[in-house]
C-alpha cells in the first residue's frame, strides 16, 4: 500500500497511491501521530500533502527502516481507531465578496450556497500554503470551482473560501486564488497559543451560519469542540 | 539599540528557523545562506543560533546608538562608516561608538550578508525563533526608523583571535549536485537529458521564497496533488520553469518535485548572482 521514497539522506517521504481520500488521510494521520512518538526529538518535521508524508530527520534515514516500521504501524490501524474524533463548529458571517458570483455561476441562490456549504462535514487533510491554513476535503461537489487564474492581491485573515474541490480558511492576509464566500471571527493561527492552531490532521469541521451583528460575539475565540462517536 | 534609517532593498532578522515547527505549515525560515550566518556567530563566540541581520543589495544603513562590537559574513559589501568609506575585510571585527552609522551599500560579490553582533539582538523568539516570516511575525522585514535593542554593549576584541580568511566560495561555482526529487523518475526522456547536459542561470527575481531559473525546459502536463515540500527542492511548472525553493518557501506544493539539491548547495545557491552559470549534477 506504501511506498518510500529517499528524497535526501536525512528526507524520506511516504507515499500512498494519488488520491484524495479519507482513508488515506486516516492511516497518514495515525502513522504520523507514531512516528512522531517514536522518533521523539530525530524527526524535525513531518509534512502532510494529500498522499504523502515527508519525513525530515535530525540525521541520515535510510528508507528501508522507515519503511519497514511504517509497515509495521499500519499494520496495527484498524478502521474503528479514533483518529479524527474530534469535530470542530465554526461560525461563519457568509458575506464573501465573491458570494454573489459564484452563486450566479452555479445558477443556484445565495441561500442555497450557504447552506450546501454549511451542511457538510469536512476533513482536516494537512496544513499548507500559510502558517495555519487547513485543507478541508469534502466539499460538495456542485460548489466545486476552478481557482481563479489571476489571484486576488489581498485576501484578509479570517476569510472562507472555496478553490477546486475544497474549502479553507485563511489565517492572515495574503495574496491568494480562492472564491471568497464568508468570514469567521474565530482565529486559525495565533503564535501567543501553544500550538498555534486548534485542529489537527484528520479532525473534522462544520460551519454555521451567523449574522453581522452576532460576528464580534465570537471574536478571539476558539471553536466550539464536540467529541463525536 | 540599533535604529534602522534606511532599511535598503529588503532586511531581515534571522536566526536557524522553526525546522521542527513544520506540522501547523510553518516554513523553515532562518537565514538564507547558513554557513555564513553561522560563521558570523563563530567569528564573535556567540551561540551558533543568534540572530543576525540579513541584507541584500542595496544593503541597509544602520545607526548603533550604544558601542557593539559587529562583524560582516556572506556577500561582499561595500561600506561607509559616518559617511566616509570603511575597508572592511569581511569576518573581521569592528568595534562601534554610540552614534555610529554604518552604511551597507551594493554588494560586490555574493546576494546575502549577514551582520552579527556580539550577544545577539534582542527581539521577540515566536514558535522557537527570532526570524522575521510573513504571516508568522508582525514585520517580515525591517521598516525604516525600527529599533532593535542588542544586549552586550562594552565587548572588546581582539581583531586576531577569531579571524577567518574571506571566501567567497559561490564565484566559482559552475555545478550543483542534486539528488532525483520524487517526480523525476516521471520526466520524459528529452526532459531528463536537458537537465543534464543543459546550463542554467537563477533570474533576478528572486526573494526569500524562490529563485526561478531562467533557461525554460520543455512545457508539459506533470499534474500531482499537493505535496510536501522543502527548501532546496527544485520544481517544475507546467510552462517548463524550474524553480528552485529557499527557506521560506511553504510546506506544500502543487508542482512535480523533480531535484533535491544536497547539503551544503543550498548556501551556494542562494549566493550565486543572476546569470551565473550551472549544470545540475545528478548524484
Amino acid at each position: 500500500m506504501i511506498q518510500v521514497f529517499q528524497i535526501a539522506p536525512n528526507i524520506v517521504e511516504i507515499q500512498w497511491p494519488k488520491e484524495i481520500s479519507v482513508n488515506i488521510l486516516m492511516r497518514k494521520a495515525y502513522l504520523k501521530k507514531q512516528l512522531i512518538q517514536q522518533f521523539h526529538e530525530k524527526l524535525l518535521r513531518a509534512i502532510s500533502g494529500y498522499h504523502m508524508l515527508g519525513l525530515y530527520f535530525s540525521e541520515p534515514m535510510p528508507s528501508e527502516k522507515i519503511s519497514q516500521i511504517s509497515k509495521e504501524i499500519l499494520a496495527k490501524f484498524s478502521e474503528g481507531k479514533k483518529i479524527g474524533s474530534t469535530l470542530w463548529r465554526i461560525p461563519v458571517c457568509y458575506d464573501g465578496k465573491d458570494l454573489n458570483n459564484l452563486a450566479k455561476q452555479k445558477n443556484i441562490s445565495k441561500a442555497k450556497l450557504i447552506k450546501l456549504h454549511a451542511s457538510q462535514r469536512y476533513h482536516i487533510h494537512f496544513y499548507g500554503f500559510l502558517p495555519g491554513f487547513i485543507y478541508l476535503g469534502g466539499l460538495n461537489e456542485k460548489l466545486a470551482t476552478a481557482r481563479k487564474s489571476t489571484p486576488d492581491r489581498e485576501i484578509p485573515a479570517g476569510s472562507v473560501a472555496i478553490g477546486g474541490n475544497q474549502t479553507g480558511i485563511y489565517p492572515s492576509n495574503s495574496p491568494g486564488g480562492w472564491h471568497v464566500i464568508g468570514r469567521t471571527p474565530i482565529r486559525m493561527f495565533d503564535t501567543s497559543q501553544s500550538p498555534p492552531v486548534w485542529g489537527i490532521e484528520g479532525d473534522m469541521v462544520e460551519f454555521f451560519q451567523i449574522s453581522e451583528e452576532e460576528f464580534s460575539d465570537y471574536l478571539s475565540k476558539k471553536p466550539e469542540k464536540v467529541e463525536h462517536a | 539599540m540599533l535604529e534602522v534609517i534606511d532599511p535598503g532593498l529588503f532586511c531581515s532578522l534571522q536566526d536557524e528557523g522553526r525546522i521542527n515547527q513544520g506540522s501547523f505549515a510553518l516554513p523553515f525560515s532562518g537565514a538564507m545562506d547558513l554557513q555564513s550566518f553561522h560563521l558570523a556567530n563563530h567569528i564573535l563566540q556567540n551561540d551558533p543560533n543568534t540572530s543576525c541581520l540579513e541584507f541584500t543589495s542595496p544593503g541597509p544603513t544602520l545607526k548603533f546608538h550604544a558601542p557593539a562590537s559587529i562583524t560582516l559574513t556572506g556577500a561582499k559589501a561595500n561600506i561607509s562608516l559616518n559617511g566616509k568609506s570603511l575597508e572592511l575585510a569581511n569576518n573581521s571585527i569592528l568595534n562601534l561608538k554610540p552614534e555610529d552609522v554604518l552604511k551597507i551599500n551594493n554588494l560586490e560579490s555574493g546576494s546575502w550578508g549577514y551582520l552579527g553582533i556580539y550577544g545577539g539582538f534582542e527581539s521577540e523568539n515566536i514558535l522557537g525563533s527570532q526570524s522575521l516570516s510573513p504571516g508568522i511575525t508582525r514585520i517580515s522585514s525591517l521598516p525604516k526608523g525600527y529599533k532593535i535593542p542588542y544586549s552586550k554593549q562594552n565587548l572588546e576584541f581582539s581583531q586576531s583571535s577569531a579571524k577567518v580568511k574571506p571566501e567567497f566560495p559561490w564565484e566559482k561555482v559552475n555545478v550543483l549536485k542534486a539528488f532525483k526529487g520524487p517526480e523525476f523518475n516521471l520526466l520524459p526522456e528529452d526532459i531528463v537529458h536537458k537537465i543534464k547536459k543543459d546550463s542554467f542561470s537563477f533570474t533576478s527575481e528572486r526573494n526569500r521564497m524562490a529563485a526561478p531559473v531562467q533557461e525554460f525546459l520543455p512545457e508539459n502536463r506533470f499534474e500531482i496533488l499537493t505535496s510536501p515540500i522543502f527548501p532546496g527542492m527544485v520544481q517544475l511548472t507546467p510552462s517548463g520553469k524550474m524553480i528552485l525553493l529557499l527557506r521560506e518557501a511553504q510546506v506544500t506544493g502543487g508542482y512535480p518535485r523533480i531535484l533535491f539539491l544536497e547539503e551544503g548547495q543550498l548556501n551556494l545557491a542562494v549566493q550565486m548572482r543572476p546569470g551565473q552559470k550551472f549544470k545540475f549534477e545528478i548524484v
